[in-house]
């Protein structure tokens, strides 16, 4: 098959031996794989550490030239809904398993995004075809699978790839797209990327289409098209007292990124701890924030409640 | 004021009537189900009816509860018994495929039931029985079915209307308002009176009479202090509560500024929770707080009133989400093809767009996702 032009497809590893980071875990389910047997995992972790990728890497070691048709990838955040994956998985089950390996894999990514009932069809789905298949379930918090479900799983927690690993992968990419990155450049893309492969090798694909020197410069000028600055901003407006401007940026920061209310609210709770306020302020603030969320869920207009939290920034007479 | 009530079943307009009529007069097992569109004249066709045949006409709809009981009660008793004034009786039960499942339990088993038993004639009306849970009903009734209405018919009726009532008119106007209701006569009257100023038919929802109207009922809001005129600022304004919602946002911090500015929003931020409430459970009893609280709400909340009036503005928020979502969607189609080849999440790939949408402007990347010319667009244009 060719390559694909996009290099978190291109960089994937394809063996146990590429996989960068993550050594304990992947030992273990190297002996199971070993074995030609494997439980049903759940893989937990922050994203871009290599959930997905090792789900990959077993299949295709596993059930080796058979595994496109021994393995499927369900999205439980899709807005099919669990009936459709019921369905998928049902469909995908009943038919027997290629080569010499009695089952297949279904890899159901997000699966934290499920409501509990989903999760409660979801483990019935699992008991009835377990004979069959395997479930491999990714989440960003084991907490939010239910127990049951846990407790027929084998649970393995990633963690941000390190420093060391990072660096690595950064090697491996020079190398292969030959790419020059000087010592700044590679601690700014360590401190963008935060341990998320994905988002690491996004940025240098990103970069790699403006100059293959990449330069710390260049670096945070990609990065500073991402967001977190501009809620910032708004905040910073309403405090000294422009209203009106922090209003219309607000507005404008929303429709460009397409952002929701909610994702918004988010960030202004996370940003007032950095604001240039008085503490006692601050947490009066962060009571408004989670005052004004709250009312967000029940009543009908993200924009009007947010305006309504934002003029709370301004001082005012009381203080 | 503009009234258009058939007194006779001829009356109603672009309806073949004749088969109502011969159903009456036959000798009949049946009931009469009138179905079809909203506001094509099936209860005006059965009021007309019981006019023209001086009957009495007793009356079930979709208001009132229709259970089980409410029907054996009412209908199921006034089916069987003499009329109060000797005359003649004709039922109606109104909108019957808004008998609710779960509210109006046993209703419709109870009708059936009736239908059999009743010594007086029984019309039914509905907009749409072909759900399965009316096959019954269906073969108990006589189908009538009404049909969208021309809009040359409808003109010619808002014609007769206007020189009736000695209306000025031009006739262009006239057919706008036929044309656009979409065979609806009720809607078209309705538009043809809401159109109707000092004595001539103006421009259709005349917009300046209506900015004039809100920038009244505005400047009430936010320079009274008397909590009566607040309570009734929103009177003469012939728009919806949402409307002026939008208004008072919009136009709020150009005449409060600081505490007042606070306490104004967090009345207007109250009043949008119950607004989200009445839409969430129907219950619509809470538009007497959203009401309050954006009227009077706001306009107790000024410690003194801003001198001078400026016209207000009306806001272009809403326009601009428009806008807004029609573009993201391309956002989000390009994210799904993204997704779809990378093992990414679809609500990730979103999110992140912007750590990924440089190289997206690589011919290759593009050509694998198999991007099309506007998604394409939207990449080099961002």
């Amino acid at each position: 098959m060719k390559d694909s032009s996009i290099w978190i497809e291109k960089h994937r590893p394809k063996k146990f031996e590429d996989i960068i980071g993550q050594e304990n875990i992947v030992k273990r389910i190297k002996a199971f794989v070993d074995s030609k047997n494997i439980p049903h995992l759940l893989l937990a972790g922050p994203p871009g550490v290599g959930k997905s990728t090792l789900a990959l890497v077993i299949a295709k070691e596993l059930f080796g030239e058979y595994w496109m048709g021994n393995f499927v990838e369900l999205n439980a955040s899709s807005e099919r809904g669990i009936n459709v994956i019921r369905e998928d998985v049902k469909n995908f089950a009943r038919t027997k398993s290629i080569g010499n390996v009695p089952f297949k894999i279904i890899l159901l990514d997000e699966a934290d995004s499920l409501t509990r009932d989903a999760q409660q069809a979801l483990r019935r789905t699992m008991e009835r075809y377990s004979n069959t298949c395997r479930f491999i379930l990714s989440a960003n918090y084991s907490s939010k699978i239910l127990d049951p479900i846990q407790s027929r799983c084998t649970i393995f927690r990633f963690k941000p790839l390190e420093k060391e690993s990072i660096n690595k992968i950064v090697d491996r990419i020079c190398k292969e797209e030959k790419l020059k990155v000087d010592d700044n450049a590679r601690e700014a893309l360590i401190y963008v990327s935060s341990g998320d492969a994905r988002r690491l090798e996004n940025f240098m694909q990103s970069c790699s289409m403006i100059s293959n020197k990449i330069t710390e410069d260049l670096v945070y000028e990609i990065v500073s098209a991402a967001r977190p600055k501009e809620v910032k901003e708004i905040l910073e407006l309403a405090v000294d007292g422009k209203f009106a401007n922090a209003k219309e940026k607000l507005l404008d920061v929303m429709l460009k990124h397409g952002l929701s209310g909610m994702d918004i609210v988010k960030q202004i709770q996370a940003e007032i701890w950095n604001l240039k306020i008085p503490d006692g302020r601050k947490i009066e603030l962060i009571d408004k924030c989670g005052e004004i969320e709250f009312r967000m869920v029940e009543g009908s207009d993200e924009f009007l409640q947010l305006e309504s939290l934002i003029v709370n920034f301004m001082k005012n007479d009381k203080t | 004021m503009i009234k258009h009530n058939p007194e006779k079943l001829n009356e109603i307009v672009g309806q073949d009537t004749k088969k109502i009529l011969l159903w009456l007069e036959s000798p009949r097992k049946k009931a009469l189900l009138i179905h079809g569109p909203t506001g094509t004249g099936k209860t005006s066709a059965v009021y007309a009816l019981a006019d023209d045949k001086n009957l009495e006409l007793l009356e079930l709809n979709s208001s009132d509860l229709r259970n089980k009981e409410k029907i054996k009660n009412i209908i199921g008793i006034a089916s069987q018994q003499q009329s109060l004034f000797g005359k003649n009786k004709l039922i109606l039960i109104d909108e019957v495929d808004g008998i609710s499942g779960r509210y109006d339990y046993g209703g419709l088993a109870e009708l059936n039931k009736v239908i059999d038993k009743t010594k007086y004639p029984i019309i039914l009306t509905a907009n749409d029985v072909s759900d399965s849970k009316f096959t019954t009903l269906r073969k108990k009734c006589e189908l009538v079915e009404f049909v969208h209405v021309d809009y040359l018919k409808i003109f010619e009726l808002l014609k007769t209307i206007c020189e009736r009532d000695k209306v000025k008119f031009d006739e262009k106007k006239l057919k706008n308002i036929a044309r656009k209701n979409n065979g609806d006569v009720r809607a078209s009257l309705l538009d043809l009176r809401a159109s109707i100023v000092d004595g001539k038919v103006s421009e259709e929802g005349d917009d300046r009479e209506y900015v004039r109207e809100i920038n009244e009922a505005l400047k009430l809001v936010f320079k009274s202090k008397d909590v009566n005129v607040l309570l009734n600022a929103f009177s003469n304004v012939d728009e919806d509560l949402d409307e002026i919602l939008l208004w008072l946002d919009e136009n709020l911090d150009k005449e409060y500024s600081g505490n007042d500015l606070l306490k104004a929003y967090e009345m207007l931020s109250r009043a949008d929770v119950f607004r989200g409430r009445i839409i969430k459970r129907q219950h619509h009893r809470f538009l007497v707080y959203q009401s309050a609280l954006m009227s009077a709400g706001v306009g107790l909340s000024k410690s003194e009133k801003r001198e001078g009036y400026f016209p207000y503005r009306r806001s272009t928020r809403i326009l601009k989400m428009w806008i807004a979502k029609n573009r993201n969607s391309k956002r989000k189609s390009i994210a799904e093809k993204l997704a779809r080849k990378t093992y990414f999440s679809t609500r990730k790939a979103y999110k992140e767009f912007d750590n990924y949408v440089k190289f997206l402007k690589d011919e290759k990347v593009a050509s694998e996702l198999e991007l099309d010319d506007d998604e394409i667009k939207y990449v080099e244009d961002f």
